[in-house]
């Protein structure tokens, strides 16, 4: 096994799954102990095609493109960093899919050959001392690296992870977020973290309309596999909310009321943020589901009903597969744009006739 | 020109089965409705419908034109549209133009089925199919002529019925396994049509209206919505009386021609249109892959006479942008750019 004292040991990042959460506390880890780190291309078709045609049928499609970037890193790389995620979060489950993640792409591996070599750790936050950490150290040692280095390289990396989440949560768009953290020399720079003036989102003082982008990073963040459906919002003047600005604590107050707890913690992101965002004043919540992925069939199902008995959000649900046409998507968008679009005018000349009838006028 | 009227509107609506072509004056009543079948050729048909509107009517007497549909950008280029919107607006301003106080609209086409529910003329929901196509227009037309009947006799034969067969709606290739099952068992054909309509308004309801409240009164509309069959059977699923507007086939269009006058009133009376005469041009489309990178998209391009009009389907934008700027249209550049991934 080649390891740290051979020069210089390149890790690659595949630009899937994870990655769209975790990729600075990852990214300074591995620069810290002297690695170079490589990320896959963006998704593009070709990608899409190698994923597809490895992985087994039954998988969502974020997991079938996960595939693609690994193999996309192959010969450019020493290994490809892939954890296992079992759990992130106290009492939380990942969905299935995450877990048997490292198992899936060696089989592939077997069956294709040319993927490159992996170095998979378990992250398992149920354990006592499972969590991140851990994770970390193990891989960091199996390339040879020193404890006192591991132990330097978790405090920065653990520093940019939370210098990351601060600026989300503060409410910055993640995309901009992730390109900041995608260009390298990052370790350079001082840590500091910023002073954030939180904004309270209010959209009836806004002039553009908000909309919350309900699903999981990974697809919502991927231009190719959500048909680049926030740069569409973008483009028309939308503001975009999503649930990675929403802070645990938030989410967990927000799903309080509800009779049983949701044990995996993508499910808790988003159906903690949807609700958070349905008390807030938002003109309109899209639900971008990926096809095939089970949580989110109940979790979407549970984010869509909880919308209808507020009455007062529109909700478009989308579903996203590998064979999803463009036109269908762009339409059903448009027309979602025009309801909120043609709404807001109501209410605003609602408002103009009598300032005290929000509510009413809202509730009509 | 032997109609005179002035102030008209044109609306474009360029779907998967039909083309359809409406003039409407100011107040928004129809003047004129083409009603073409696209038969796969989206572009000629409807430079067909432009020339055989040109016959009776003159460009001085048109307005403002939009354009509608799945091919509503490609019509857009051609005609020089002053709005280009998506069916479901276009049809919901339609349905609350012609029929005030409307709450729940059944739009079911070539092959799109839509739910479009509305308050106080602002839509509130909708719902579209999505990858399954069972229940629209193309599976009845398939059936029609399947069974050597002429589409427009089929809801008559739905309507004579005495006991309606249950047919598997679920899907359009399962639907008809059953039908032709249904015959050999002995059924009677208006007995296998009518239970054929029951199923597609089942599946339609199902999937669409799923958790959705329907309201009277409801409008149907769509090409489908010729077929009384179908109709009835909405009624008996529904329990309320459905209303099928006057011009149902051709509502799309409509909704583009009254967005159209709005759009051209607020920019002040100025209006894209190009004239009848385009429908001379020798118009031509042509598609290439793209290959500088894996994402190889398909570029489809649209020439007039040798000069190239519009660009698109490209990820990157660099064909659409390597066009001279004076070529695009903004309404049409900006529908572009949404229409491309």
């Amino acid at each position: 096994m080649k390891s740290v004292t051979d020069k210089s040991i390149t890790i690659g990042l595949p630009r899937a799954l994870g990655y769209y959460e975790y990729l600075p506390y990852w990214r300074v880890f591995f620069e810290s102990l002297g690695c170079a780190v490589v990320l896959s291309p963006p998704t593009n078709k070709a990608i899409l095609d190698q994923g597809v045609r490895s992985s087994v049928d039954e998988v969502c499609l974020p997991v079938k493109i996960y595939y693609g970037h690994v193999r996309a890193l192959a010969g450019k790389v020493d290994y490809v960093f892939l954890p296992r995620l079992i759990s992130v979060e106290e009492k939380t489950y990942l969905c299935p899919k995450f877990l048997g993640l490292p198992d899936m792409i060696r089989a592939a591996a077997i069956m294709d050959g040319d993927y490159p070599e992996l170095l998979v750790a378990n992250v398992n936050s149920r354990l006592p001392g499972g969590g991140w950490e851990q994770a970390l150290t193990e891989v960091a040692l199996a390339i040879g690296c020193s404890r006192s280095r591991i132990k330097e390289a978790l405090r920065w990396g653990k520093k940019a992870q939370e210098e990351f989440e601060n600026t989300l949560e503060a409410g910055e768009y993640p995309p901009d977020v992730l390109a900041r953290w995608e260009k390298s020399g990052r370790l350079l720079e001082s840590y500091a973290p910023r002073e954030f003036t939180q904004k309270k989102l209010r959209a009836k003082d806004n002039k553009e309309p908000v909309i919350a982008v309900i699903g999981h990073p990974y697809q919502l963040f991927d231009p190719f596999t959500s048909m680049n459906l926030m740069g569409r919002l973008k483009e028309k003047g939308i503001k975009v909310i999503t649930p990675m600005a929403v802070t645990n604590q938030r989410s967990q107050e927000a799903t309080i009321h509800l009779p049983k707890r949701i044990f995996w913690s993508f499910g808790q992101k988003l159906l903690g943020g949807s609700l958070h965002f349905l008390q807030e004043k938002i003109d309109g919540l899209i639900y971008v589901a990926a096809f095939g992925c089970g949580p989110d069939s109940l979790v979407g199902e549970l984010v869509e009903r909880y919308a209808k008995r507020s009455g007062q959000v529109p909700t478009l649900y989308l579903t996203i597969d590998e064979h999803t046409g463009e036109a269908g998507i762009v339409t059903r968008i448009e027309a979602f744009l025009d309801l909120i679009e043609r709404k807001k005018v109501e209410i605003e000349t609602e408002n103009d006739k009598d300032d005290n009838t929000v509510d009413v006028a809202l509730g009509s | 020109m032997d109609k005179a009227q002035e102030g008209l509107y044109l609306g474009v609506d360029v779907g998967s089965v039909s083309t359809n072509l409406v003039l409407i004056d100011g107040e928004g009543q129809v003047q004129e409705a083409l009603y073409l079948r696209t038969q796969g050729r989206p572009l000629e048909t409807v430079l067909r419908g432009l020339q055989s509107l040109a016959r009776s009517y003159s460009n001085e007497q048109i307005n403002g034109v939009g354009t509608t549909g799945s091919a509503r950008s490609l019509a857009a280029v051609v005609v020089g549209a002053d709005v280009i919107k998506n069916e479901i607006t276009a049809h919901a301003v339609a349905a609350s133009n012609l029929v005030p106080g409307v709450r729940t609209i059944l739009e079911i086409g070539g092959q799109d089925s839509k739910l479009i529910l509305v308050k106080d003329g602002i839509v509130t929901d909708f719902s579209m199919n999505t990858v399954c196509a069972a229940g629209t227009g193309s599976f009845l037309d398939q059936q029609a002529s399947r069974l050597q009947i002429p589409i427009e006799e089929f809801g008559q034969l739905a309507v004579k019925a005495s006991h309606p067969v249950r047919i598997a709606g679920r899907c359009s290739v399962f639907a008809e396994s059953d039908m032709i099952h249904k015959q050999q068992m002995g059924h009677s054909l208006e007995d296998i049509i009518s239970g054929l309509c029951e199923a597609l308004v089942r599946n339609f309801l199902n999937n669409l209206g799923k958790g959705k409240k329907i309201d009277s009164p409801i409008v149907f509309q769509g090409g489908v919505a010729a077929n009384i069959g179908m109709c009835q059977a909405f009624e008996k699923a529904l329990g309320h009386p459905v209303e099928v507007p006057q011009h149902h086939k051709v509502m799309g269009a409509v909704g583009a021609a009254i967005l159209a006058s709005e759009a051209v009133a607020q920019r002040g009376g100025v209006s894209n249109f190009k004239g009848f005469t385009v429908a001379e041009q020798p118009f031509g489309a042509r598609s290439f892959e793209c290959a500088d990178c894996p994402n190889l998209c398909e570029i489809i391009e649209l020439q007039e006479a040798e000069r190239v009009l519009s660009r698109w389907g490209d990820r990157c934008g660099k064909w659409t942008n390597a066009l001279p700027s004076e070529v695009n249209n903004p309404a049409i550049t900006a529908e572009m750019e949404a229409t491309t991934p």
